[in-house]
């Protein structure tokens, strides 16, 4: 990985560390922090989708999650860091998404329905995870995955 | 009237996308978090499937215009 590449994942990071703690502490999110994570991370994804049309699967999924929080009511600042992570890197994305549904999952059954958890803090931990494995063995593991999943700073 | 109804629809709309935006409730239901992995990794098996047909397509729109 080189310097650019890793400025870029840290800058990536370092909101969603913000929010996580913010949502572990309060429940809440600082829109000074969400709004342009949102922002920037759709212009990226129109950005991968110009140099490299298979990446519309982004779209794909950034408009599924906007209907479901659009029709299911999921929180706001979840919503949009979802949809920013998702643009800006799409692997951390994926990884969020599975590990919040594996944490959901776990609390479904553990503290039954109606049971709630901090969803961003679960996408920082994820994160972070992401970025130790990005940093690490991850490159030479995505080389043998369809399509180019791991963006390019 | 129909402009009136228009307009208003359009306007619920919109409001309702602005409160989203806005909105900064952080905290998530178990069983929802589950719908959405499920929705997610449905729509993305879709595209492992037909993307690349879909792609093509696409391709051949822009070519064509």
């Amino acid at each position: 990985m080189s310097w650019t590449e890793l400025v870029f994942e840290l800058a990536i990071l370092i909101p969603i560390l913000v929010t996580g703690w913010q949502d572990y502490r309060t429940r809440e999110a600082s829109n000074l922090i969400t709004i342009p994570y949102f922002l920037i991370g759709v212009g990226v994804g129109i950005y991968r989708y110009h140099n490299e049309p298979s990446m519309w699967y982004v779209f794909l999924v950034q408009g599924l999650i906007t209907l479901m929080a659009w029709f299911n009511g999921m929180g706001g600042a979840d919503w949009k860091m979802q949809c920013g992570l998702f643009g800006l890197h799409p692997l951390m994305g994926l990884a969020s998404v599975i590990a919040e549904g594996v944490w959901g999952a776990a609390l479904l059954v553990i503290r039954g329905p109606r049971a709630n958890f901090p969803k961003l803090s679960v996408m920082a931990v994820s994160s972070i995870l992401t970025f130790v494995f990005d940093i690490s063995i991850m490159p030479n593991i995505v080389q043998f995955l369809p399509g180019r999943i791991v963006p390019i700073a | 009237m129909n402009n009136i109804l228009t307009y208003t629809f359009t306007w619920i709309r919109a409001n309702r996308f602005a409160s989203m935006l806005f909105d900064k409730r952080a905290d998530e239901f178990g069983e929802k978090a589950v719908v959405i992995v499920l929705v997610v990794l449905g729509g993305l098996a879709a595209f492992a499937a037909f993307g690349s047909a879909v792609s093509g397509k696409i391709t051949e729109a822009a070519g064509a215009i």
